[in-house]
């Protein structure tokens, strides 16, 4: 009943009937995945089970290896703008932060210098894809918790939140809109009051996720004290993102090291106390809250001008490397890249996912709990086999 | 007086107009009556179970913003007769691993209890017809706790026969469920008995007429009934057996075709079936208003009773429906808790404080009533209290705050 | 407790308000100006010719390498074209709708249309040749690289305009 002897019981490994009286017990290997309705996407668990309680878990991934890095440094005219279509494609849901991600690598190793209005739409855009992805785990993790209209709520806001995105880059999830520089082109002119629309939409919808799960006492007994990851645990593992900040620890790569124009909104960073799986999910939707701040300020001091810099036509940029991290939806998400100075697609491109790091708190949170517990352990994570396997 | 000619009209089984070689015992005592009313009881079985499919998928369309079915028939009303002929023609594939014999022969062990179990359902009068119920059983009760739990024998048969870990686990989980349940249920059950003083059901709906509906006089009892029942049956929060996110689906994993179709025919029979049961053991059966006989109104129930039956127990049907999309899903460890340190408990109480109004009247019954909700209300609070806050609390750092950088968190470059 | 129940009653609410499905096959999906389906080829009316002019620079630049062309002398002397397209296919299988052929054209010879029902039995009939792509390119008009016109808002495509 009381979280705290939950907690021991995950802990401490109680001697069951078996034990007690000497009786033969086989342990069972279960293979979870890739084709599994909870493991998102491709990813396989084999856990090893004694009885409901898992005992080991091994995590197999690459099912959905693409090559992404790779297919980054080819092309031989373009190669800068090729790269950004598999980066969209590498974490499906937050495409527009990694993509805002990469342009600014782009600019920073050729030196080139983006416009204001740009920034601002930059920072709206990124600031809805957060609240799109959140989404998406609101509704993947109510799943997992066996609850199935979560993810249909999600649904409906993420649904007006891609119709947004096809209005300004033409795509719903991968909108291939942000250029070295700039934009691809100016945003529609009804943008400020779709987006508007949006923000007083989200605001009514969170309002339903929360009455719908939050509060419900058949998921706080799923969810709180469950895979708790401590802060030097985490911070051993290189876990960001909503996992780390539930920790307690206030990381977070927008307030921590501002880039873009970050630095001119008023934010709050939400944080937990102990880093267990419910706290991960008041963070992400508490976050979903803030980027709707951060939406309306931005949106408020959107200034008229060019969207597009002084970018050259034909990007060539001079010899030299540049990281970025930026703060996507998962965590701290960097991007590295080598130009050797002579040809038009990058030398090295490098991503740090933030996905694929968390991913490795998945032993440490699942050993000893049940095999329900694996599940939403997992959810709460919040993987992107596209990130994790690139 | 009145009361006295209803029982009487309402407790005759065979109704006097039915020529006597219907009635007549044929092979093994049962007579051509008997099988006719056999069948037309598998047929409205049949049937309620794919109104039952459609009403779900209705409900669960519109709760989760969508709309159902849609395109078979008006509102999509022929979507489960498309459904059932779609199951009949697909292949039916038996995995190399799985047992030949027990494999197929699981899910007729799943339907055929739940099936036999609505022979002792009164489902109340309709105009000529008399009172339907097939086999008014004095020992009702007893069989209506014993037969059901054979489904558990069949959905142990179906995990293990099918060479499947994921079904394994979810018959292992079928077992510990339906174990536990079965003693509060039974517990709920024994309030009921003794305030009939009978283990007819047909005689315990009578009862409640006399004496009020058993959802007022002891809703404890009811909702140990409603919720152990739903646990039976398996169906959310307490779908574990099947759970498709974890293990996707239990017993039913390897099942395929018109044999997964048993199953699921099992299930929403099975709802149907509690439903009924519920309607019959507490919410006075055929009975339109409780008190209705009191104000001279008796004769409505006694005429269409039947309808008011089906409504009740439609009612119940979709608030079970309901709770399988507002809920999420309860871990096997809380399950049994709630099984053996919540729901037993509460049966325990429901079952002294019955006790107390059979035997010391109303007013002790009221006074124990009134201890239990102050326990209740201290036992909660203490739970409360013990819940610790933190866990729920949100920090939120100011701006201004000191923030870690990446060098500090550890993080490359 | 009251969580449990405030479930309910969010359900209960949502049950009672209008479903948000469109019905897709009949009910077509509003489009947005600047929605992207499949690359088409344009039409010069003037000189009624393709404007393409077999550079080459869509092929090279194609991050899914979906694009195969063969140019030809141009003779027919209407317009200043040293060549034009004999074969043009595109691959709409691989292709992954990103705009960059469009984007680098720099003889504003193609457009992403607003075609994107591509759903077939057989995954070569989605090689798109060059009449195919000439063809969804009808009625496109090159907006890319263009200012946004002033006037009423671009709004959202009629249903009945696409294919």
């Amino acid at each position: 009943m009381a979280i705290a002897t939950s907690i021991d019981m995950l802990r401490e490994p109680v001697p069951s009937v078996a034990e007690e009286r000497n009786l033969e017990t086989v342990e069972m290997t279960i293979n979870m995945g890739p084709q599994h309705p909870s493991t998102h996407g491709v990813f396989r668990m084999v856990l090893t089970l004694e009885g409901e309680r898992v005992k080991n878990v091994q995590s197999h991934i690459g099912y959905l290896h693409r090559g992404a890095e790779k297919l980054g440094e080819s092309g031989d005219l373009e190669g800068y703008r090729k790269a950004m279509i598999t980066l969209d494609r590498t974490d499906y849901l937050s495409s527009l932060l990694n993509e805002h991600a990469y342009v600014m690598a782009v600019e920073k190793l050729a030196g080139i210098s983006v416009p204001e209005r740009a920034e601002y739409i930059r920072v709206i855009l990124g600031e809805i894809t957060r609240i799109n992805s959140h989404c998406m785990f609101y509704g993947a993790f109510g799943a997992d918790a066996g609850a199935t209209t979560p993810y249909m709520y999600a649904f409906a806001l993420r649904e007006e939140i891609q119709q947004l995105f096809e209005a300004v880059g033409g795509a719903r999830m991968f909108p291939n809109y942000y250029r070295a520089g700039g934009l691809r082109e100016d945003v529609p002119q009804d943008f400020v009051r779709r987006v508007q629309a949006i923000v007083d939409r989200a605001l009514y919808a969170f309002d339903d996720f929360d009455n719908l799960i939050t509060a419900n006492e058949i998921f706080l007994s799923r969810t709180r004290g469950l895979g708790i990851l401590d802060q030097t645990r985490a911070l051993d593992l290189g876990v960001s993102g909503p996992l780390l900040r539930a920790t307690g620890l206030p990381y977070d790569v927008r307030r921590s090291e501002p880039y873009s124009i970050y630095d001119r909104f008023a934010f709050d960073v939400p944080i937990g106390t102990t880093g267990d799986c419910y706290e991960r999910y008041l963070i992400r939707l508490e976050e979903m809250r803030q980027s709707i701040r951060i939406i309306e300020q931005a949106l408020k001091d959107l200034p008229a001008g060019p969207t597009m810099g002084n970018a050259p036509k034909a990007l060539r940029p001079p010899k030299g490397e540049a990281y970025v991290r930026i703060e996507n939806s998962r965590g701290d998400f960097g991007v590295y890249l080598v130009s050797d100075g002579k040809s038009s697609a990058p030398y090295r491109v490098k991503y740090r996912s933030p996905c694929f790091v968390n991913l490795q708190s998945l032993n440490d949170m699942v050993i000893g709990t049940y095999i329900a517990d694996a599940v939403v352990a997992l959810g709460s994570i919040d993987i992107v086999l596209g990130e994790v396997d690139r | 007086m009145t009361n006295n000619a209803a029982s009487e009209l309402t407790l005759q089984a065979v109704p006097s107009w039915m020529p006597a070689f219907l009635v007549a015992p044929m092979i093994g005592g049962l007579s051509l009556a008997d099988l006719i009313a056999l069948v037309v009881l598998l047929l409205f079985v049949l049937n309620f179970v794919m109104i039952e499919i459609w009403m779900e998928r209705k409900v669960a369309g519109h709760i989760q913003l969508r709309r159902g079915p849609l395109h078979v028939g008006p509102h999509g009303s022929l979507q489960s007769p498309a459904d059932v002929l779609k199951l009949l023609t697909k292949e039916d594939l038996t995995p190399v691993a799985a047992d030949p014999i027990v494999f197929p022969m699981a899910p007729y062990l799943v339907f055929v209890p739940v099936f036999l179990t609505f022979l002792v359902i009164p489902w109340g009068p309709l105009v000529l017809f008399g009172n339907f119920v097939i086999r008014p059983f004095d020992l009702g009760l007893v069989y209506m706790v014993a037969i059901p739990a054979m489904q558990g024998i069949g959905l142990v048969m179906a995990g293990w026969s099918s060479g499947n870990k994921y079904s394994l686990l979810g018959s292992a989980r079928v077992v510990a469920q339906l174990i536990s349940y079965e003693l509060p249920m039974v517990i709920a059950l024994l309030g009921v008995a003794m305030m009939a003083e009978s283990l007819n059901l047909t005689t315990i709906v009578e009862s409640q007429m006399k004496q009020g509906w058993n959802v007022f006089l002891q809703p404890i009892g009811f909702l140990v009934f409603f919720l152990a029942t739903m646990s039976e049956m398996s169906r959310a929060p307490f779908d574990i057996a099947v759970a498709e996110s974890e293990i996707v689906g239990g017993p039913f994993v390897e099942y395929s075709g018109m044999r997964w179709g048993m199953f699921y025919l099992a299930e929403f029979a099975a709802v149907c079936l509690n439903s009924a049961l519920s309607t019959a053991l507490f919410l006075g059966g055929w009975e339109l208003f409780p008190g209705s006989r009191a104000l001279g109104l008796g004769w409505i129930s006694d005429q269409f009773g039947l309808l008011f039956f089906m409504g009740k127990m439609i009612v119940l049907v979709l608030i079970i429906q309901w709770a399988r999309f507002a809920l999420p899903r309860l871990r096997i460890d809380q399950l049994m808790d709630f099984a053996w340190k919540f729901l037993l408990p509460a049966g325990f109480v429901n079952f002294i404080l019955t006790a107390i109004l059979q035997v010391f009247g109303f007013v002790p019954f009221a006074i124990g009533i009134g201890l239990t909700l102050a326990f209740a209300a201290v036992l909660l609070a203490t739970y409360q209290a013990r819940r610790s806050p933190s866990t729920v609390a949100l920090i939120r750092t100011a701006a201004a705050a000191a923030v870690p950088t990446s060098q500090g968190v550890g993080l490359p470059v | 407790m009251r969580g449990v129940l405030g479930g309910f009653l969010q359900t209960l609410k949502s049950f009672l308000t209008k479903p948000v499905t469109r019905l897709y096959p009949y009910e077509k999906p509003p489009l947005e100006a600047r929605f992207m389906g499949a690359p088409s080829l344009l039409w010069d009316d003037a000189v009624d010719e393709v404007v393409c002019v077999a550079c080459n620079i869509c092929a090279r630049s194609c991050p899914d390498d979906c694009i195969t062309l063969t140019g030809d002398k141009y003779t027919d002397g209407k317009t200043n074209k040293k060549n034009i397209i004999k074969d043009y296919f595109i691959d709409l299988g691989r292709c992954s709708y990103c705009g960059i052929c469009v984007e680098v054209c720099p003889f504003d010879a193609n457009e992403m249309s607003p075609h994107f029902e591509l759903s077939t039995y057989d995954r070569m009939t989605l090689v798109y040749d060059k009449d195919q792509l000439i063809e969804i390119g009808r009625g496109v008009t090159r907006r890319t690289g263009k200012p946004e016109p002033v006037g009423p808002l671009p709004g959202i495509l009629d249903p009945s305009t696409y294919r």
